[in-house]
């Protein structure tokens, strides 16, 4: 298996055709017309055959991607001569027959259906069909459907007219909506990703009037929680971390490119802007620091500073990912097909990667760390980043030093003070000093020379000069503290341009023709030639531009649905899904186009739907008929991730610490979660686990390793590359770490202690702690199983208070000690138990 | 079959790869729908594991040696390296080849053979180092496979290929593709569990780093399960300090209890995913320590593991 460097194995490139769907699949249930090439083979070929039968040169020397290939046949003849089926090579291939291997050889047989449908096609002629120029739905530009007129007393909006129309089609009915409760734990989960505090819950459930439900809407849209929750998924897709990963795993400063993000998203900034800022910030007239923060995005991914990297190759690797990851986090693409050779499923070509490689291969790096305190590790270029305060002493300071530096140093360059000092025959009391003065000065080296005038310059230099020059420095020792407690944060730049070629196979050190920057050919052009990031970045968010709008509005959906209209974000091609609902996904796009891009009108656009509204119960025959609810005809339910699961834990404990951005933090992780790092001196990897209110900041500011991840994170993105699909599977690891991690119990631990000093009656504590997890109140059945738990848990505590105290001791914030142990340790174990329930671990 | 099952399956093909990428497609597909909820009702899931072919493989070991000698120094015979001992590498053998850092600035590349003799192992004659006679002793019954290639220049890229496929991070490792394609015989023990060398100078100094065991763009239960050698084997395996087993037992019963309530109400099949879960949490938490319990072992499988265990 012999390699380029950097370029994908074939065991890998396999890898990158994710979501494929053979399309035969599609094709099946079309028997009633003569089968062609077109309308049936051809399906069959490109799902099982292309693979070998393709390209250059495709083995046995025969193609099977286009009709006229295919009857080119291969170096084994034609793949038939007649309509008589069997005798056919294609079916005695195809049968294993003859002694020959069966195709496609080291697969799976073809199913007995493809099989038939060959069969049929050689027997009808072998006709080529209707060539069909037909463009993938993704490729063509969204014009805004017929809005369905349908007569309903359910719809709200125009998303529920779409929704309702196929499921009047699918003679499928709407459920009711979810009540008041779940609506608003829904609502507050979905929207800042905490739960409802019980005030909110009871103010809304009082609220009867008209607007009560989107007064709520409007309050959580405002919330700066709001930013923090919708930067998630966004994090995911720009692979964010703090650190670079590999060897040293340095930190670095992109926490401040993580706060840009939030900070965007409360701010409403219009998903166009959003995206030229981050594309193309630095390109843009006078860019502000933000914009060239912005520009972070691509600068996210991870930086190899190995002893034995060859930079340039690493260069190439940061390339390839800025290329994929903008295909995908935008465009819904599937590149990197294209690193080595054309794609085999969508029309792009490698020379599309490439011209946009071009855009991306202009910054002034190395490919490797270029700078580093021993703890942080970053690659230029890069910007100081602070606050305005750093900013502006940072500005002050410099000129400041300018100036001093300008009145100290003719001062003390008068060659007659120093003559003067030297003839003084001066007693230093430094022994190398007084050494060099004992030589004469002829025979004084230049290494002497400089060591003199050095000690006269910082030791005896005469009034006024020497108040001059220790201010200069004074002032130049401020900066450089300065300098050193200022994030660096990485950024893009085209200040050094460099040719582009097409790598032959992906390989960094065979390049090939030269290209320039470009839009991929199959995609609509923008009126002019684009030259830079910058007019590329317009052209993505441009009206013609297919795929940008589509790509956004599926991700919001997916983050407030669980999937999106397109379950396949990460592809939008003719391997991933097509639309749950294409109407509605193209009136989606071209309205947010037309509205400005405005994310939080199509938030509330979204979750004022009665679609959205609907209760998430599952009814029998709706677990036959739509089992994935791609409908829509009843509301998502899923599990949160994990970052927001401890979030949750957090706020209805009352330990949150809200306090927004910054340095990330280091919460709670098990002993020694790096110990394995540290194979040298250079760095100790120690975790620095933070004390105090830094231990319960939300999960977004948690200190993301590369190369080992927070151990209480599960099922979510590395941070290693782009993801843009949220994992939700579930293994018992998944419950044991909300069962067993301190986090957990110290939250419910927490939580208990609040509910025990909110009341003295049992029943009342505990319907409390339910509520301030699940939203809702215990039903009596419900209430009668935790009283049960409650009692077990004091029968074992009284028995054992060694145990209870153990317990409690977990977290570090304090305990209240009016609160009996065995009583306290008890109510802890309940809310721990309901941690755990399924309803607090889903969003319903 | 029933229909509305074929076409969860069609669909969820999509999700993952093509078949046609790989031959595993099938099996994986079946294996991710035994566990998830709706392929619990799939007929033919009913038996264990549910495959639609056998699995052949039941387990597999990948021993990777980070830190050990060559392969010109254990296994892959050269003579003519002997031959040309400390002479410098010809140009037609050096040409074009990327060097790393550490060596790039070096004004000689001599020429180095296997620091001990090689000589013939078994009846099949198997060249191997005089360094392995334990292997030579076994040499008729291991295959060696002497052409795996890598061009990466340094440790982690060349190790990430090896076990993932691909130079850079991010794809599934070979123990991922394993959990998914052949599925898991026991539910109670994670399918894909890694160990690392706990001794840091017999690691010559390189580092595991999560993503040599990642799931990629798998689902992320694919991803190794690392045992580690201190502390918890598994992660958050241990209940809290203060946390009977006892009580543990009955908190889990009355998870279990609400749990089942909502399912009445709710019908959503997940909900009976998450009762399994905490089920086979629970039992997890009995049978790693008993896996990693080797006190138990017999006194000659004990010396079979050899004089370190």
């Amino acid at each position: 298996m012999a390699m380029g460097p950097t370029k994908l194995g074939k065991t890998a490139l396999r890898c990158a055709l994710v979501g494929c769907l053979p399309a035969a699949l599609l094709a099946r249930g079309q028997q009633t017309q003569t089968i062609t090439f077109s309308n049936s083979v051809q399906g069959i070929f490109k799902a099982k055959c292309l693979q070998c039968h393709s390209g250059p040169q495709p083995d046995g020397k025969l193609a099977l991607d286009t009709f006229a290939n295919a009857m080119k046949g291969g170096s084994s003849g034609k793949l038939f001569d007649s309509k008589d089926s069997d005798k056919s090579l294609l079916m005695i291939r195809l049968l294993g027959k003859g002694g020959l291997p069966r195709m496609p050889m080291g697969f799976a047989p073809l199913p007995e259906k493809d099989i038939q449908t060959i069969r049929a096609w050689i027997a009808s002629g072998g006709l080529e069909g209707e060539k069909t120029k037909k463009t993938h739905w993704a490729y063509i530009t969204p014009v805004k459907p017929p809005i369905p007129s349908i007569k309903t007393k359910w719809a709200r909006n125009t998303i529920d007219l779409f929704v309702q129309k196929k499921l009047l089609d699918e003679k499928v009915d709407t459920s009711p909506e979810a009540d008041r409760t779940t609506l608003i734990r829904r609502l507050t989960l979905d929207l800042t990703g905490l739960p409802p505090t019980p005030t909110e819950v009871d103010d809304f459930n009082a609220d009867r009037g008209p607007n009560a439900y989107e007064k709520v809407v409007d309050r959580l849209l405002k919330s700066e929680h709001f930013g923090e929750r919708m930067a998630l998924p966004w994090l995911d897709a720009a692979r964010y971390a703090d650190s670079n990963g590999f060897q040293m795993d340095g930190d670095t400063y992109q926490y401040v490119w993580r706060d840009w993000v939030i900070k965007a998203i409360n701010d409403n900034m219009p998903f166009d802007q959003f995206t030229i800022k981050q594309l193309a910030g630095d390109l843009l007239p006078n860019p502000s620091q933000d914009d060239l923060v912005a520009t972070g995005f691509n600068r996210n991914h991870m930086l190899n500073g190995e002893g034995g990297a060859i930079p340039e190759e690493q260069r190439n690797v940061g390339l390839f990912d800025r290329v994929e990851t903008t295909s995908t986090t935008w465009l819904g693409l599937t590149m990197t097909c294209d690193r080595c050779h054309d794609h085999k499923y969508d029309p792009f070509k490698q020379k599309d990667y490439f011209s946009m490689m071009a855009m991306f291969n202009n910054v002034p790096e190395s490919g490797v760390p270029s700078d580093n305190d021993g703890k942080h590790y970053i690659a230029k270029p890069w910007i100081y980043a602070g606050s305005p305060e750093q900013m502006r002493q940072m500005k002050t300071l410099t000129s400041d030093l300018e100036s001093a530096k300008k009145t100290a140093e003719p001062l003390e360059n008068n060659p007659e003070t120093y003559s003067k000092w030297l003839q003084s025959n001066p007693k230093t009391g430094n022994k190398d000093i007084d050494a060099i003065l004992a030589i004469e000065e002829a025979k004084r080296n230049q290494n002497q020379k400089n060591q003199l005038r050095g000690f006269y310059l910082d030791n005896a230099l005469p009034s006024p000069a020497s108040e001059a020059r220790k201010k200069w420095k004074e002032l130049e020792v401020q900066l450089n503290e300065l300098k050193k407690n200022t994030p660096q944060v990485m950024v893009m730049s085209d200040s050094m341009p460099r040719k582009t070629f097409i790598y032959s196979r992906g390989d960094y050190t065979s390049p090939l023709g030269e290209v320039k920057p470009d839009t991929p050919d199959t995609l609509p052009k923008p009126a002019q030639q684009i030259k830079n990031r910058l007019d590329f970045a317009q052209w993505v968010v441009s009206p013609q531009n297919p795929l940008t709008a589509r790509v956004a509005v599926n991700r919001i959906w997916q983050t407030l649905f669980g999937k999106g209209l397109v379950r396949t974000p990460e592809n939008f091609g003719v391997q991933g899904e097509p639309p749950t609902n294409p109407e509605l996904l193209d009136w989606l796009a071209v309205d947010f186009r037309e509205h400005n891009w405005d994310v939080k009108r199509f938030v509330k656009q979204i979750v004022m739907s009665a679609t959205y509204r609907q209760s998430s119960r599952v009814t029998p025959a709706m677990k036959i008929k739509d089992p994935d609810n791609r409908l829509m005809a009843r509301g998502a339910r899923y599990r949160m991730s994990s970052l927001l699961l401890r979030d949750q834990a957090l706020a209805s404990s009352g330990l949150l610490n809200s306090t927004m951005f910054g340095k990330p933090v280091y919460p709670y992780q098990p002993k020694g979660i790096w110990d394995g790092l540290n194979i040298t001196d250079e760095r100790d990897f120690s975790y620095p686990q933070s004390t105090g209110p830094d231990l319960y900041r939300r999960s977004v500011y948690t200190f993301w390793r590369r190369t080992v991840s927070p151990g209480d994170m599960f099922d979510t993105s590395s941070r290693q590359i782009c993801t843009v699909r949220q994992s939700y599977t579930s293994t018992p690891l998944h419950a044991l770490t909300t069962l067993n991690s301190v986090t957990w119990v110290e939250a419910a631990r927490a939580l208990a202690q609040s509910v025990f000093q909110a009341s003295n009656d049992p029943d009342a504590r505990l319907k409390e702690a339910f509520r301030r997890v699940c939203a809702r109140r215990p039903q009596p059945d419900e209430l009668s199983i935790l009283r049960r738990s409650l009692e077990r848990a004091k029968k074992i505590y009284e028995a054992n208070p060694k145990q209870a105290e153990e317990f409690l001791k977990q977290g570090e914030s304090p305990r209240d000690n009016s609160i009996p142990m065995t009583e306290h340790a008890a109510y802890a174990s309940v809310c721990l138990a309901i941690f755990n329930l399924d309803e607090a671990l889903t969003r319903e | 079959m029933n229909p509305f099952f074929e076409r969860d399956l069609r669909l969820s093909r999509r999700q993952l790869f093509g078949k046609a990428a790989s031959g595993i497609g099938i099996w994986a597909l079946n294996s991710l729908l035994a566990q998830d909820a709706y392929g619990m009702l799939l007929p033919q899931n009913k038996a264990k594991n549910g495959l639609h072919f056998p699995a052949k493989a039941k387990r597999v070991i990948v021993l990777w040696q980070g830190g050990a000698p060559s392969q010109v120094d254990l296994f892959d015979y050269k003579p003519d390296l002997f031959k040309q001992r400390l002479q410098e590498l010809p140009e037609s053998v050096r040409k074009g080849k990327r060097l790393s850092t550490m060596t790039s600035g070096q004004a000689h590349f001599p020429i180095l053979p296997a620091i001990k003799p090689f000589k013939q192992y078994g009846k099949s004659g198997m060249w191997l180092s005089e360094m392995l006679p334990h292997t030579g002793g076994i040499a008729d019954q291991i295959s060696l496979i002497k052409s795996m290639n890598t061009e990466a220049v340094n440790h982690a890229p060349g190790v990430t290929f090896f076990l993932t496929g691909s130079q850079i991070p991010g794809r599934p490792s070979m123990g991922a593709w394993c959990a998914y394609g052949l599925g898991n015989m026991t539910e109670d023990l994670p399918a894909f569990v890694v160990m690392t060398s706990a001794d840091e100078k017999k690691t010559c100094g390189q580092l595991f780093y999560d993503y040599y065991w990642g799931s990629g763009f798998l689902p992320s239960k694919y991803q190794g399960v690392r045992f580690r050698s201190e502390g918890d084997p598994v992660l958050y395996l241990t209940n809290p300090p203060g946390m009977p087993p006892e009580l543990r037992r009955g908190v889990l019963d009355d998870i279990d209890a609400l749990d089942k309530k909502r399912l009445a109400d709710y019908g959503d099949p997940e909900i009976e995913s998450r009762i399994a879960q905490y089920e086979l949490a629970f039992r997890m938490q009995t049978s790693v320590p008993d896996l990693n319990d080797i006190s138990k072992e017999p006194k000659h499988i004990l010396e079979m593991y050899g004089p370190d265990v």
